[in-house]
């Protein structure tokens, strides 16, 4: 019983300090406020049914970013591929509220940036860039060496700064 | 490498991301749920309420099976009690005159001779080391044979226990009006009266 109360009682502090990273984590990569709610309240579920030792903050972040991505993943693998026009991203930006409008338009200008390179180099300029991971964290959750993410996010941005300057 | 930074700024993020309250709210709901039957539940009334039937089901079963063991038993007893007043009424013998343990000794002189007579074997050793000795001792065999015809052929004392003994000899058949328990009772006492006698035979040999 005492436990179990003290599990809850870790598992709300962790709610309260990551809750709003997790959500910004899922919402960059899915688009949709709802479905990035719903992922980090699952994965929140999990982590608390798991037997996840909790007063590990290190570990218990590597789980929660691995679940919150994993979980990310699997949901755009099933979300079937919808070309939508402007006038219909303009209505969804318009339905939702201002600060959705702000978050919305910052979502479609980073994932514009990133469709220039492959999705690897992609994935490890965001966790870097707007998840604020550094390389060794992110050779941690991609289980990549570290060398390799950095050679591979150097790559990424000069691909980037190239594209961006023809574009310009 | 300006031109990186430059690119680094506008992928970070700028807008203010909350999620909302719904989200710890459900997330908490959740964990009650979950939470609840870790500790709290196990100790609630129905679990206990089952817990005591069961071991009142247990205890009424143990109990149906001992109270039955009992009254076969006591059946069986009131069955032997009623055979042997049965038996008692048709033999009309009165309880009283059943031969006690001192009646049931074999007669003195019988055990006399029988410790006086040598032993069988030794008897054999004789009479194969010589005729002569065996002709001799011929004569004390001839009289207990004698004797035994006499005992046999006397008047049988019926309250002495003398019509069993006589039951046992072969004298005196049951009668054939009786009853299977009456047969069966019969039995029990010719079990009886001829254990007593090899007991009493072991003890004088002891």
């Amino acid at each position: 019983m005492k436990q179990a109360e003290d599990r809850v009682r870790e598992m709300e502090e962790i709610i309260n300090l990551k809750q709003d990273w997790l959500f910004r984590f899922a919402y960059l990569r899915v688009g949709h406020r709802e479905d990035a709610e719903d992922i980090v309240q699952d994965v929140l579920l999990k982590l608390f049914q798991s037997k996840e030792n909790l007063s590990s903050i290190d570990k218990t972040e590597h789980y929660l970013i691995c679940a919150v991505r994993n979980a990310c993943i699997d949901y755009l693998r099933r979300q079937p591929p919808v070309m939508m026009t402007g006038l219909e991203g303009a209505a969804q930006i318009v339905a939702e509220g201002d600060a959705d409008k702000e978050m919305h338009e910052e979502y479609e200008c980073i994932n514009r940036l990133l469709q220039m390179i492959p999705p690897e180099q992609a994935e490890i300029v965001r966790l870097h860039c707007t998840d604020g991971l550094n390389f060794r964290q992110i050779a941690k959750v991609l289980e990549l060496p570290e060398p390799t993410v950095k050679s591979r996010y150097r790559y990424a941005i000069d691909k980037i700064r190239k594209a961006y300057g023809e574009d310009k | 490498m300006e031109k990186i930074n430059d690119i680094e700024k506008k992928l970070k993020p700028k807008a203010v991301y909350h999620a909302s309250p719904k989200v710890k709210e459900r997330v908490m709901a959740e964990m009650a749920k979950i939470a609840a039957p870790i500790g709290g539940n196990t100790h609630r009334w129905w679990q206990w309420a089952g817990f005591a039937a069961s071991l009142l089901i247990i205890a009424g079963i143990g109990w149906m099976l001992l109270n039955k063991n009992t009254k076969v038993l006591e059946d069986r007893e009131k069955m032997a009690e009623n055979g042997s007043q049965m038996l008692t009424d048709s033999l009309s013998i009165h309880p009283a005159s059943f031969p006690s343990m001192e009646d049931t000794k074999p007669d003195a002189s019988l055990t006399a001779q029988v410790t006086e007579s040598p032993k069988p074997q030794k008897r054999i050793r004789q009479q194969t080391v010589s005729h002569k000795t065996a002709v001799e001792a011929s004569p004390v065999i001839e009289e207990e044979l004698l004797e035994r015809e006499e005992e046999r052929a006397a008047p049988v004392d019926v309250q002495d226990g003398g019509e069993l003994e006589a039951m046992l000899n072969g004298m005196q058949q049951p009668q054939s009006t009786m009853s299977e328990e009456e047969e069966y009772m019969h039995m029990n006492i010719k079990v009886f009266t001829a254990n007593i006698r090899i007991r009493n035979k072991q003890e004088q040999k002891n």
